[in-house]
């Protein structure tokens, strides 16, 4: 199975056996290939950018310490995401309270500045800052990362079931959060 | 619905409005959020990729927070505990002997130091510069009156009555008592209730009074001897 954006299973596969060979290298590929998909997932699950700057680095750290360990009986991008989501959710937790929560005034008052792109919409900022941060995980994979409900299973490390009904749930929640929110 | 909101197809949106169109309302809704949540996903400017440096983990600090929040807890009790006991000071533990203690108490003739080197004129003493010294207020007689209150307590109250201070030495039990003297002084009083509590005073200084968990048989007259 092939993520858009990333390599293949045995383009990974053959630069973590080229990583544990001992060529630094190969990790540098692994690591420029995903950091924007780590990035964007551990921004939904923080949505700081800084925060998940930092985490990003955290991540790969984990992984440089950890891919001699990596048993190879799923995708390498299924263990990187595992990773991430463990370790994007543990960082929200840790951070949740330091966190200011951005009012709806402010975010109208003082927008992110723009990059030419399309301008990120406040309420669903703030209804996302309303879930906890399991729910932005599996509302960022499905939808920011569009895996499927299989690779979100293996990622979250639950099975197909669960994670449809935790999906229902988070984007239910989403949509409560979303609603009370008053149109700009 | 939510599928349909997710694909979003016009045949698929027109089906299910034909179909329910009391639930028209409701797709439109969950359209408008799933539209909102995908582009969403596209405002996240590309990052540049910063280089890889193999730092270290930052370490799960909840385990030595918690060891934090543990010794601060056992710093706030020792020290509640410290003050508590630096109120009340206590000899230090170890056997007492009744009859060292005693002999202590005997008050030893003081050695007289000159003020004046020796071999100089002692200048006159003027009376009015040196009074006569006072006497000690263990000869201070009073009336005190308990009713059921604990030994401990009553000999604190006899010792304020005597303006005199008081350390019980651990090892005392602490009964209800009920005392009543008159015009008594307080090693008097202590004497007494020493009889029926199974302790004996001591003398222990000019104001001070050492309680000791020990009933000395061997001369129930003693003990006050000193005093009166």
């Amino acid at each position: 199975m092939i993520y858009e954006g990333a390599g293949s299973f045995d383009e990974d596969t053959i630069l973590v056996d080229r990583f544990v060979g001992g060529d630094q290298s190969a990790f540098e590929t692994l690591y420029s290939r995903y950091y924007t998909r780590v990035f964007n997932l551990a921004r939904g699950v923080l949505i700081d950018p800084e925060e998940a700057a930092d985490a990003t680095q955290e991540i790969f750290a984990l992984v440089y310490r950890n891919l001699p360990k990596f048993n190879r009986q799923s995708k390498f991008s299924t263990w990187l995401f595992r990773i991430s989501v463990n370790r994007s959710i543990q960082e929200s937790r840790k951070r949740r309270f330091r966190n200011k929560t951005l009012e709806l005034d402010q975010a109208a008052e003082h927008p992110a500045p723009s990059q030419g792109g399309p301008e990120p919409d406040p309420r669903v900022q703030l209804a996302m800052e309303m879930l906890a941060p399991q729910d932005r995980a599996i509302i960022t994979l499905f939808y920011w990362q569009e895996l499927s409900l299989q690779e979100i299973a293996d990622s979250m490390d639950i099975n197909l079931n669960a994670a449809k009904t935790r999906l229902y749930r988070a984007r239910e929640r989403f949509r409560q959060h979303f609603e009370e929110e008053p149109e700009l | 619905m939510w599928a349909i909101a997710e694909n979003d197809t016009v045949d698929a949106v027109y089906d299910f409005e034909h179909r329910f169109p009391k639930y028209q309302q409701e797709l439109m809704r969950r359209i408008k959020t799933v539209s909102a949540l995908k582009a969403q996903g596209k405002t996240i400017p590309s990052r540049e990729i910063p280089v890889f440096q193999a730092r270290p983990i930052a370490l799960d600090r909840k385990p030595i927070q918690w060891l934090g929040y543990a010794a601060v807890s056992l710093a706030v009790i020792s020290t509640a505990v410290l003050a508590a006991t630096s109120n009340k000071p206590t000899p230090a533990v170890k056997p007492v002997d009744v009859n060292t203690q005693r002999r202590k108490a005997i008050p030893e003739l003081p050695i007289a130091t000159p003020s004046v080197p020796i071999g100089q004129a002692t200048p006159p003493i003027d009376p009015a510069k040196n009074p006569a010294p006072k006497p000690t207020n263990q000869f201070k007689k009073s009336d005190l009156i308990l009713e059921v209150t604990k030994l401990h307590s009553a000999i604190q109250l006899i010792a304020a009555s005597g303006e005199v201070t008081v350390t019980i030495a651990p090892g005392l039990e602490n009964p209800d008592v009920q005392v009543s003297f008159t015009q008594m002084t307080a090693m008097e009083m202590l004497t007494a209730l020493a009889k029926d509590y199974a302790f004996t005073p001591v003398v222990d200084g000019e104001k001070h009074i050492l309680i000791l968990p020990v009933k000395d048989d061997s001369n129930p007259q003693d003990g006050n001897e000193e005093l009166n």
